[in-house]
């Protein structure tokens, strides 16, 4: 549903209280941006000006600017990344990863989830990476405990950015036929679904987030079994925003689902190798006023869970 | 009504903090020359430094220059030569192949994933990541005589794919097949070297589906064809040697 027709609708299903005017005044609430990337698969210098499909495009220099230059313009911005961060280019291949990790950091990512291809220098050569990395990496499903990344990773975040807490958490896909056994060792795969609505009951329920982001690295759309972000988005409660990867699917704009409970849910993610940065930015109600959105939360269209 | 409105008035205190979400906009950008931006060169270019270098870096020699061409060509022979070479040597020491597994045993790869020529002459690290710069894995996989009649029948549909130690004699309604040089009759199983890609019903390889078993060494294909390139100094020539021809 574009905005305008939202906007419409929310304004006769609640029989005027809200003023059209108020809710178009976006200057007056609190807005956070959340921009993120995914599958950059060390892709750090820019694809080649005779490359056939990218010629010229991406870079990290460049995702550097275009952050900061969203930096200076926004107040509340959060830097996401929904993993396979590794292989790609002789860089990984060489260095295992850690010159990666060292750009991400000069970025200020905030958190990460891995994806299958991090598992590509084992567990070992994933956490010979790790301390260059300033940003945690979230991970909601993968049970760690048997394995030396126990403790190395946390499975949620909350950021408090201005009035708004944001709760994000990470989940990824099976590694099973997708990665060596010998790679990704005694990592234990959770159902990604559980996982991710145990976690969000959390952050939203009791750690009382205003935002729920969920980092995912389960694919656009199903590949190996049955899950991805279209089903995870279905079966979801309290998850706002998926942020894809794994499918290295080119979304224009994010795209409008609707959960278990009938509300809604975004999910974005964009292609790979860093040519894109994705970018949401949500509007809350700086007031907070309940008798708007929180009265008509169950009976608007448009309600982000 | 007191614990009502108590609970409203709680409530209201509690929402006073709490933000909802009113709106949304979505704007993903391409990153472009637009932002050129030299902050991160100090960081990057120690590393490109020695990448270069190491891409530079001479790995073997090749007396002729590689080509690929279906249904066979030196530079798909040379491909699967070497992958069956490094997959005797996997098995040999791998506990859970037996060496009998590989008594009945080919390389099958796919000219799609051999993604430039060897050129003749010195042949750099940077030349082989041009070769193969995908991170495909050597992969082999136990299949039925049924599903390896299925590959071969790919094999005459698609006009050929690069092969070792197996030869073929093809048409729509006879496949014949011999490999390391005795006739196979599609009567045991097989033992197929290949790519995790190809392993994984890559290149429309379907009769890799739902294998008797499957073994990822996880060994890095250009790692193989590195070191099989030093240790083969100079290249040799390959030649076409009917390994997959048609027949009437």
């Amino acid at each position: 549903m574009d905005r305008r027709r939202f906007l419409t609708t929310v304004a006769t299903g609640t029989l005027g209280i809200i003023s059209l005017s108020s809710l178009k005044d976006k200057e007056k609430m609190q807005k956070i941006t959340i921009l993120h990337t995914n599958d950059t698969h060390s892709h750090i210098d820019p694809f080649p000006e005779n490359h056939r499909k990218y010629p010229n495009k991406g870079g990290v220099g460049r995702r550097k600017r275009l952050i900061e230059k969203i930096r200076s313009e926004e107040e509340q911005v959060l830097l996401l990344d929904s993993g396979d961060i590794f292989q790609g280019t002789p860089y990984f291949n060489m260095y295992g990863g850690e010159l990666e990790m060292k750009v991400m950091s000069a970025m200020k990512y905030d958190a990460a989830t891995m994806g299958n291809h991090d598992f590509d220098g084992g567990i070992d050569g994933f956490i010979r990476a790790m301390p260059h990395a300033t940003f945690p990496f979230l991970c909601a499903n993968y049970n760690f405990d048997n394995t030396e990344l126990k403790n190395k990773t946390i499975p949620f975040k909350v950021f408090q950015k201005g009035g708004v807490k944001i709760g994000v958490f990470g989940v990824g896909v099976e590694l099973d036929g997708l990665v060596p056994k010998h790679l990704y060792k005694d990592t234990v795969y959770q159902n990604p679904v559980e996982k991710a609505n145990e976690t969000a009951n959390i952050l939203k329920n009791e750690l009382g987030c205003n935002l729920v982001v969920c980092l995912s690295h389960l694919g656009n759309v199903a590949r190996l079994n049955d899950m991805s972000d279209k089903v995870l988005a279905a079966e979801s409660k309290n998850i706002d925003l998926i942020i894809g990867a794994h499918t290295h699917t080119f979304m224009d704009k994010p795209e409008m689902h609707k959960n278990k409970e009938g509300k809604s849910v975004l999910v974005n993610q964009v292609g790979w190798a860093g040519l894109i940065l994705g970018r949401v930015d949500f509007y809350f109600d700086r007031k907070g006023n309940p008798d708007v959105w929180a009265s008509n939360w169950m009976h608007t269209t448009y309600d982000i869970a | 009504m007191k614990l009502l409105l108590g609970a409203l008035l709680f409530l209201t205190i509690a929402s006073c903090g709490t933000k909802k979400v009113v709106d949304y906009d979505g704007a993903n950008t391409e990153i472009t020359s637009d932002y050129e931006d030299s902050s991160l060169d100090s960081i990057i270019s120690p590393y490109t430094k020695e990448m270069e270098d190491k891409m530079n870096e001479v790995t073997g020699q090749a007396s002729v220059t590689l080509e690929k061409q279906d249904p066979e060509s030196p530079l798909g022979n040379f491909a699967a030569d070497a992958m069956y070479e490094a997959a005797l040597v996997y098995a040999k020491n791998s506990s859970e192949i037996d060496t009998s597994d590989m008594k009945k045993s080919l390389c099958l790869l796919n000219f799609g994933g051999l993604r430039a020529p060897i050129l003749e002459g010195d042949i750099t690290v940077g030349n082989v990541f041009e070769f193969m710069p995908f991170d495909n894995t050597l992969t082999l996989v136990k299949i039925s005589a049924e599903k390896a009649k299925e590959m071969a029948y790919y094999l005459f549909e698609k006009h050929g794919q690069p092969v070792s130690n197996a030869k073929f004699q093809l048409s729509s309604d006879k496949q014949l097949m011999w490999i390391g040089g005795e006739p196979y009759n599609y009567d045991e199983d097989i033992m197929v070297v290949t790519s995790d890609y190809l392993a994984n019903g890559g290149d429309k390889m379907s009769f890799f589906k739902d294998p008797i078993i499957k073994w990822d060494s996880g060994i890095l294909m250009r790692d193989i064809y590195i070191d099989y390139i030093d240790a083969n100094r100079p290249l040799g020539e390959y030649a076409v040697e009917d390994r997959i021809t048609f027949i009437k």
